[in-house]
């Protein structure tokens, strides 16, 4: 069995943020951390990068509006050409309202499956619930898992740094 | 709470051009009295609406809460408190209806059909007394709104959301009034059963695009904690004008569809009054000003949480709400297409100074609306 990393549980939040910090300012980049919330700061601290969801919505959104309306504007002029009292087959104040719904229906669809992917799910396996600390039975701490892929990872001397930063366990995580 | 001492630097200025404005009107009126009135009832209009509109959403915070609206309170109380002021400049008009309204003095027999079932409606006496009750009516809630939103009120003397939500029926009753007999009622053939709740949509967008200039020119009102954490008031405030500013985008949109696609002569006409002579330039400005830059602008955090955007993002939709009034009541009180004439420019000087300086008075120093208040009780 290969080695995925090692995860530390901690009790509270702050104590998950104070490791994380010093583990990162110590030189482990490839670092993830579970909490059962919304640990404030925490990302920044891991350096994860910053969102680009508003620019998939955006596209999301921009798609979905011209292809509704380029698919209006081939039905009344190339297919179906039909006369409505006179007034233009390209007559654009209609055709805005559906436009505008198809563009939040595309931002919405662009949105949640960006949301997916940006998350990396669907995912069927992960390491990370091999742990024993990690289960439902003993779960809800706050945890930092520590890749064994990372340039800094030895084996015994990470254990140590994050018993001594305060962990209440620490496990080795099988892959 | 210390405030900038600026408001009462401006009060001589603001009084200096009103005192122009109103000599330049008075010589209007001798001149050219139908010019002079068009001008004058534009800018009435949109200095009504400030009051009326900060009137709304007062009254809707009231209901819902939030910390958006404590920030907004202060402004948009001394915003409120101008409403004798916006009522006073109406009285002009009153004066000489015949100029403005085609309906008033008409051979009945000259009429279009259309106008001549109206005139149940539309005759001079129903109008004023219609006028008066719904000044009164609007002097009374905003008395009572004043009280209710008092920084110093005791718990007894804060307003209820039975006290709100009646308010805002009685205000939704009189704001439809205002708008089918002074706005719409200058073209008697058009109806638009949209065009008061689109009114009283484009009155909150100026009464909370004023009070945001208002607020970020005297404060630093983007590093001031929000309702969330991490959140700058400004921003949510401006989220708040976003809202707003969407709600007048669709009912502007709706009415134009509707119209749009029954293609009715009497209908259509409102449209195509203002859509050439030099109106459609008007038009296209009120478009970007109001909708595609604030649309934008609001979309980017960064421009929200910073304190010039939020100033310029305020200033921007200001001016696209007064241009929005301008177009939509101007056109119909002149024969010719867009032009400034000078008239214009006096009445607009004339009664916006004349409001700014009462404005500046109250928001320098909120306590002075108690004060006016409690001498109106001792009578």
């Amino acid at each position: 069995m290969s080695l995925h990393g090692v995860i530390a549980a901690f009790a509270d939040p702050d104590a998950l943020t104070q490791a994380a910090r010093t583990m990162r300012d110590k030189g482990y980049r490839r670092m993830d951390a579970f909490s059962p919330f919304e640990v404030r700061g925490l990302a920044e601290i891991l350096g994860m990068s910053r969102t680009r969801l508003p620019w998939a919505v955006l596209a999301g959104g921009i798609a979905g509006g011209l292809l509704v309306y380029a698919l209006i504007l081939y039905s009344v002029e190339i297919d179906y050409p039909v006369n409505v009292g006179g007034r233009p087959l390209h007559s654009w104040p209609p055709f805005m309202v559906i436009a505008f719904e198809a563009a939040i229906l595309g931002a919405a669809l662009a949105g949640f499956v960006g949301m997916l992917r940006a998350n990396g799910l669907p995912q069927y396996y992960h390491p990370v619930f091999n742990a024993k600390t990690f289960t439902y039975a003993q779960g809800g701490k706050f945890y930092l898992l520590v890749e064994a892929a990372d340039s800094k990872y030895r084996k015994g001397i990470t254990r140590r740094q994050l018993t001594r930063l305060g962990a209440e366990t620490v496990e080795d995580v099988e892959a | 709470m210390r405030r900038f001492a600026w408001p009462d630097g401006l009060s001589v200025p603001t009084i200096a051009v009103a005192a122009a404005g109103f000599l330049l009107c008075g010589v209007g009126l001798f001149l050219n009295p139908r010019a002079t009135l068009a001008g004058w009832l534009t800018t009435a209009l949109f200095l009504l609406g400030f009051p009326l509109g900060a009137m709304i959403v007062l009254m809707v915070h009231g209901l819902t809460g939030g910390r958006w609206g404590d920030a907004l309170r202060p402004p948009l109380r001394a915003i409120v408190a101008t409403l004798p002021v916006g009522l006073l400049l109406f009285l002009p008009v009153l004066t000489r209806l015949d100029l403005v309204f085609p309906w008033v003095g008409a051979d009945p027999a000259m009429l279009p059909e259309a106008v001549r079932q109206k005139l149940a409606y539309l005759n001079v006496p129903f109008f004023i007394g219609r006028f008066l009750i719904c000044a009164l009516a609007w002097l009374v809630l905003a008395w009572l709104v004043v009280g209710w939103t008092a920084p110093e009120g005791d718990r007894s003397s804060r307003g209820t959301a039975t006290g709100y939500a009646i308010g805002l029926v009685v205000h939704g009753l009189a704001a439809t009034v205002l708008a089918i007999d002074w706005m719409l009622s200058i073209e008697p053939e058009f109806t638009s059963t949209i065009y008061a709740l689109l009114e009283a949509a484009a009155e909150v967008v100026g009464a909370c695009a004023l009070a945001l200039v208002v607020l970020a020119a005297s404060r630093a009102i983007e590093t001031m904690p929000g309702g969330e954490e991490d959140v700058a008031l400004g921003e949510d405030v401006a989220n708040m004008l976003f809202g707003f500013m969407l709600m007048w985008t669709y009912l502007s949109f709706m009415q134009w569809l509707i119209v749009w696609a029954g293609d009715l002569p009497e209908e259509i006409h409102w449209y195509v009054l203002r859509g050439r002579n030099g109106w459609q330039y008007l038009l296209w400005l009120l478009i970007a000003l109001q909708f595609v830059v604030p649309f934008f602008a609001f979309l980017i955090r960064s421009v929200k949480r910073s304190h010039r955007g939020l100033l310029g993002l305020g200033a921007v939709v200001l001016a696209g709400h007064f241009l929005d009034v301008v177009w939509r009541v101007r056109p119909s009180l002149s024969a010719a297409g867009a032009q400034v004439s000078w008239p214009d420019l006096a009445a607009f000087a004339g009664a916006g100074g004349a409001w700014c300086a009462c404005f500046l008075y109250l928001w320098a120093r909120p306590d002075r609306i108690a004060v006016r208040r409690r001498r109106l009780v001792r009578g």
